[in-house]
């Protein structure tokens, strides 16, 4: 149960949401009352559904943002271009209406009926206006492998993306609140250069169906699946060999004061705070990566300065102050991160000047580095059981008191924006830490009060 | 040519292009970013133990070649490529003070050392796709004559992989802080191994490591000579 109303940007999310699904039927009613019934859905545009709905049930994970590649688009200007707006629509938004609701089972059901609607009515809104654009360049013409027809298939594929894309990215940008540049930056670098990939293939679908009609359809649909399956085996070694080497960075950081337990923490924390600050979401996957790993530079530090209770020598200073850059040194060599380096080397400078190794102010210092500090922080002050012993020092502070410190240091030792987000996550119960929400409800009864 | 032909043309050779990228190129790529990945927390022990820098990258480049040598698999000699990069990874948990002190080590300090292969191997336990290289290097310092530690196993019972490792540590141990690249300090090192053929390392791989070195040494003259 959340305690806080919904916000407006939730209620907008929710209108915008209904909107553009009333739109969307619309457009479904016209296309039907200006099409001749017997054009709704052709024998052929039959079978294309049942494929559609197969291939839409087995969807390919991308590495970033939970994005998912399935072979709809090739699939949908295939239909336009052979029988016309009213298939077309149908072929796309059926099966992502079915596959959204039936699959990701561990959503509640009103949200996944939510989200399937919407993403069901922005694709026939997407289709509707690529199969108008098709209609309008190509006529009636039924010739293949024309210059005309290649111009306005070409035409028709980029009002569908055009159109898909902004409907998403407002979507996600209201939703996620990421600003609406990055998600067109995302769409742009991922989303454009593979439907480019996957146009031949909608040319060689079209010249199959024109050619043996359905026999030519399963001459493609087993290479199709095969391909999906390659794909996807790539998709999961990538996954599994990185889940590897961050592990294999857990463990080794395991043998000094931190555990993994707070690493991971760590990592949970920093990339709600990230998506709240709008930090693009390639970064954010990053900064999971960069949260987890942050502190590989203290094996490089002697622990028995670590766990020193007398004064510190210059000498153990110098050494303290390096490992940044130690740890920095270490993750530059892991490729599929290189970025993460630069905010590991800065996670200790501090937005007065007073950090190290460089003494940065607040200007010059990345914000994912700044969000690394802070939620470093809270954890090492909200600690937890096996840390307080190897830490005698130091008591372990409750969810209230860590926040009042954080706020306390906000401007000096930490960035203020990141502060602010951070303390709005946490009261929003995005850490999923029952302390922390137990805590947020009483700070919340404060306010009022 | 007709416009048809041409849009044939395109369409083939886009789909070979995708098949070869999916087939060839990528998975070349993702096996060079892992192994890019073990290098570089490889490294982790190396900024805690001074003087130790690209150790690991040579064990791992010499143990792959013994393991090629011998015929082993491809996926074999990639364990054996891993497993040497991450055998010392246990010494992050060894106290920096016995790592990195300029005397001589006491009696009980050797003994702290000497667990770092079984740091290793639990530290390789916890994590799940690689648990298998952990039996491997718990006995890299297991010497032919049943002498080494930490089981005492002796000839055969070394597991083959755990012999190849031993050479190479010591090997790569003898060169440290020196110029890998010099031919005569080389094969001081060499006959510095010769010394424990039969007692610490099994002869026959040592024959083989002998052969690498040698083939490595003189490809350098090659090299050298065919540059003047």
């Amino acid at each position: 149960m959340r305690a806080t109303p919904p916000k407006w940007s939730e209620l907008l999310v929710r209108y915008y949401h209904r909107g553009i699904v009333l739109i969307a039927g619309g457009a479904v009613l016209t296309a039907l009352l200006v099409t001749p019934p017997e054009q709704w859905m052709p024998l052929g545009a039959m079978a294309i559904l049942l494929f559609a709905v197969t291939t839409e049930m087995l969807p390919v994970s991308l590495l970033y943002g939970g994005a998912q590649v399935t072979l709809g688009f090739p699939i949908v200007c295939t239909v336009i271009a052979l029988y016309g707006t009213v298939p077309a629509m149908a072929v796309d938004s059926l099966p992502t209406l079915l596959a959204g609701v039936l699959l990701n089972r561990s959503y509640p059901l009103r949200h996944r009926l939510r989200w399937g609607m919407f993403n069901a009515a922005q694709s026939a809104l997407s289709a509707g206006t690529a199969g108008v654009t098709h209609y309008w360049l190509n006529g009636g013409n039924q010739d293949i492998l024309t210059g005309r027809m290649l111009t306005a298939l070409t035409a028709a594929a980029v009002t569908y993306l055009l159109v898909n894309a902004l409907l998403v990215s407002v979507a996600g940008a209201l939703y996620h609140r990421e600003r609406l540049s990055n998600v067109w930056q995302y769409v742009l670098r991922f989303v454009v250069p593979t439907y480019v990939l996957l146009m031949p293939l909608s040319i060689l679908l079209i010249l199959l169906l024109r050619t043996y009609h359905v026999a030519g359809f399963l001459l493609v649909a087993v290479p199709f699946l095969a391909a999906r399956e390659c794909f996807r085996q790539r998709m999961q070694q990538i996954r599994n060999y990185r889940e590897t080497i961050r592990a294999l960075g857990l463990v080794v950081q395991q043998a000094h004061p931190y555990t993994s337990g707070h690493l991971q923490r760590a990592s949970q924390m920093a990339m709600s705070v990230a998506t709240r600050l709008g930090v693009p979401a390639r970064h954010v996957e990053l900064l999971l990566e960069a949260a987890a790993l942050h502190d590989l530079g203290k094996v490089g530090v002697d622990e028995a300065v670590l766990n020193k209770l007398t004064p510190l020598t210059d000498a153990d200073w110098w050494m303290i102050r390096t490992h940044p850059l130690k740890g920095a040194e270490v993750v530059s060599g892991i490729k599929h991160i290189e970025p993460v380096a630069l905010w590991i080397a800065l996670h200790h400078e501090r937005p007065d000047g007073k950090g190290y190794p460089f003494g940065l102010k607040l200007g010059e210092i990345p914000i994912e580095a700044h969000i690394i500090a802070v939620v470093d922080a809270f954890d090492a002050m909200v600690g937890d059981d096996e840390r307080t012993e190897q830490r005698p020092y130091r008591k372990p502070k409750s969810v209230e008191e860590a926040v009042a410190e954080l706020q306390k240091w906000a401007g000096t030792q930490f960035h203020p924006e990141v502060v602010n987000a951070f303390i709005e996550s946490l009261t929003a119960g995005e850490f999923g830490m029952e302390r922390a929400e137990r805590a947020a409800s009483t700070m919340a009864k404060q306010a009022v009060a | 040519m007709s416009f048809t032909t041409f849009v044939y043309i395109v369409v083939t050779g886009s789909v070979a292009f995708l098949c070869y990228y999916a087939l060839l190129l990528l998975p070349r790529q993702i096996r060079r970013d892992y192994r890019q990945g073990l290098q570089a927390l490889a490294r982790a022990v190396e900024i805690r133990e001074n003087g130790t820098t690209g150790s690991a990258h040579w064990r791992a480049r010499y143990a792959s070649e013994i393991a090629r040598r011998l015929g082993l698999p491809a996926r074999s000699v990639q364990d054996v490529e891993f497993a040497a990069l991450l055998q010392e990874i246990g010494k992050v948990s060894i106290p920096y003070a016995i790592l990195n002190k300029q005397e001589p080590l006491t009696p009980e300090e050797e003994e702290v050392l000497k667990l770092h292969g079984v740091l290793s191997q639990r530290m390789l336990e916890q994590v799940p796709s690689l648990a298998r290289l952990a039996p491997l290097i718990r006995h890299h310092h297991e010497n032919w004559d049943g002498t080494g530690y930490p089981d005492g196993l002796q000839a055969e019972e070394i597991p083959l992989v755990s012999r190849i490792l031993h050479i190479v540590d010591d090997y790569v141990d003898a060169l440290r802080g020196k110029n890998m690249d010099d031919a005569s300090l080389r094969l001081q090192a060499l006959e510095q191994l010769e010394a424990g053929k039969g007692t610490l390392y099994d002869p026959q791989l040592l024959e083989v490591f002998r052969a690498v070195v040698h083939a490595e040494t003189s490809r350098q003259v090659n090299r050298s000579y065919h540059e003047r």
